[in-house]
């Protein structure tokens, strides 16, 4: 009855439009005042859950992938890519998701990603004469690769809730990005073969080693992060300062995409946009707090156990659920409302939190652009003004690959796990 | 809700909120700096201070967020109501909103008394006195109890259906801030 009740309060606040932050804040405050535990609880859990360094490598990461984006980071790598890829029958959409990965290594978001490749890419393949439905399509499936190729906001958040080494993470997911790259590769080059799409004359050899050179900088980012963590120099959030700093030099000094004197102003937008994801982590912990505190995850457990629910199965139900969940919710606050619940059930069932940590994302990847909702769908729609079932129709293809992709991850465990044993042992 | 250019106040804001990022930045790069090339004067605490810092910065910037309606919400629902109909909703929100940003404040002011009433200090070197940490709650709660008193005030004695319903301030910006991103300066 409770919980019916308390369901209905969820939803019809969600439903009227409220601010996730105090959806899940309002309805903090609500739990623990039925339960009888004094209100000042509730601020107390919020602050002293706020108090965590692995927390701060979040806005930092997006304080360097804003410098990375207003430098002028997006059509180095960009140029990059065509310069290698040119030649071939669709070349565009293949510098699409080359650019896209490589953007991918420096920015942690699926959506911010797709918006920094579009807005460079979309109308460079439409004067080329490709269809707009497939070049919507191919920005917007690539732009998911955000999410799972490390550094990636979705893992760290992840690795805090779950408790879990963000590394070991971030290891855990270079593979399947990797393949779900080359999944996307094959298609686009298959596709733009029979579809007959335009072909980019082939750069004489001085020019790609020229375009090469001026990426340099840019690749800088991602390696100083990757030799940071895994050579143990730095901790996740150091390594989160470092990137933010270099990419800062590398944005002033080589790209010049913002004046030093705007520098202040780009750092108050990724604190304001870090800012939405920090106030909804704080919310969703206390929220979070309470559920762990209610022995809901601990029934479920013994529910499953009780069912004997083989690790197949429950790894089916899960992706069916947060499949549906991502129809509501974007990633962040499904992954605070789900993870709590689901983390703890995991070790008795035999999966691997590093291996769901990769199902998870995934799937909130192919949340991003199933229909009706999936955000990079309006982000797209909105910045080309093509209707979304447009956008849709471009997209399908890359959604089936997707699946197909979760499929592997999810059933093939080594493709995640090779690589942070190969690093940490087990 | 549609877009003013900034005050004096918003201005404020943002600069504090940048040099609270940039100060956060440059103290991460000094540790590890330190750590490596000048051991001597190496610092210990610099993760402690980020997260002072940065917590601050957005707490004082959750104020920006409600005032650019950029605090991430589902708006299916909001958009298929007609605008008479989302003035009350919206107003509605502001409601649970204020009597949330109130509570930040009320019980975010107990926490803090607490603290200094028993010298609470951070278990580092620096021995960083907690209250300031903690004041950063109900700090964040005023600046969003004002905004919303603000929009409250707007949606009920100067509502305009053109510019202050769902669809007017469509994305790029709401949507987007909602996963994970960042955006153009505005």
């Amino acid at each position: 009855m409770w919980t019916l009740l308390f369901l209905a309060l969820f939803f019809g606040l969600l439903a009227a439009g409220m601010p996730i932050f105090l959806v899940l804040g309002a309805c903090a405050a609500v739990l623990f005042m039925v339960s009888g535990q004094p209100l000042i609880g509730v601020a107390q859990v919020i602050i002293d859950h706020l108090n965590s360094s692995t927390l701060m490598s979040l806005p930092l990461f997006v304080m360097a992938a804003a410098f990375m984006r207003q430098g002028g980071v997006a059509k180095a790598l960009v140029d990059v890519s065509a310069a290698w890829l040119g030649g071939i029958r669709g070349s565009l959409g293949l510098v699409t998701v080359v650019a896209c990965t490589l953007f991918a290594a420096i920015c942690g978001s699926s959506v911010a990603t797709a918006l920094a490749m579009g807005t460079i890419l979309l109308p460079a393949m439409i004067e080329k004469g490709y269809p707009r439905s497939f070049a919507l399509g191919v920005i917007g499936a690539s732009g998911t690769i955000g999410i799972v190729i490390p550094p990636s906001l979705a893992l760290i958040l992840y690795g805090i809730v779950a408790e879990q080494s963000v590394p070991r993470l971030f290891l855990a997911g270079i593979l399947p990005g990797l393949l779900q790259a080359a999944a996307f590769f094959a298609w686009v080059w298959y596709d733009a073969r029979r579809r007959n799409f335009p072909v980019e004359p082939s750069l004489p050899f001085r020019e790609k080693i020229d375009a090469t050179v001026k990426s340099l900088p840019a690749l800088a980012v991602p390696i100083i992060v990757l030799v940071g963590i895994y050579g143990g120099i730095v901790t996740v959030t150091e390594a989160a300062a470092l990137a933010a700093a270099t990419a800062l030099v590398v944005s002033l000094l080589f790209y010049r995409g913002f004046r030093v004197s705007q520098t202040l102003s780009v750092i108050a937008d990724a604190l304001r946009s870090a800012g939405t994801i920090m106030l909804i982590v704080a919310t969703a912990l206390a929220f979070g707090h309470w559920m762990t505190e209610s022995g809901v995850p601990a029934q479920l457990v013994n529910w499953t156990l009780a069912h004997q629910m083989s690790t197949w199965m429950f790894l089916l139900s899960v992706n069916v659920l947060l499949l549906v969940l991502g129809c509501f919710l974007e990633v962040v606050a499904a992954l605070l409302l789900v993870i709590p619940i689901l983390a703890p059930a995991l070790k008795p069932l035999g999966v691997d939190p590093v291996h769901f940590s990769i199902i998870f994302t995934h799937n909130m990847e192919i949340a991003l652009v199933h229909p009706p909702v999936g955000l990079n769908l309006y982000v797209l729609s909105t910045i080309s003004d093509a209707p979304i079932g447009e956008v849709i129709r471009g997209i399908l293809p890359f959604l089936i690959l997707l699946v197909i992709v979760l499929g592997i991850i999810t059933y093939y465990p080594p493709l995640t796990m090779w690589l942070p044993q190969l690093v940490y042992g087990n | 809700m549609n877009q003013r250019p900034d005050t004096i106040w918003d201005t404020i804001e943002r600069t504090l909120v940048g040099l609270l990022g940039a100060i956060a930045m440059v103290i991460g790069l000094v540790q590890v700096v330190g750590r490596y090339l000048f051991p001597a004067y190496a610092i210990s605490w610099a993760e402690e201070v980020i997260v002072y810092l940065i917590i601050w910065g957005v707490m004082i910037i959750s104020s920006q967020l409600v005032r650019t309606d950029g605090h991430v919400r589902p708006d299916l629902v909001l958009r298929l109501i007609p605008p008479a109909g989302q003035r009350w909703v919206e107003s509605f929100n502001c409601l649970v909103a204020l009597a949330f940003s109130v509570g930040m404040v009320w019980y975010g002011w107990q926490i803090v008394d607490t603290s200094l009433m028993l010298d609470e200090r951070s278990s580092s070197d620096l021995q960083f006195p907690m209250w300031i940490y903690y004041a950063a709650l109900p700090g964040g709660g005023v600046l969003m109890t004002v905004r919303y008193l603000i929009r409250l005030y707007r949606y009920l004695f100067h509502f305009d259906p053109a510019t202050m319903t769902v669809g007017h301030h469509l994305p790029p910006d709401h949507e987007i801030s909602g996963s994970l991103t960042m955006q153009e300066p505005r």
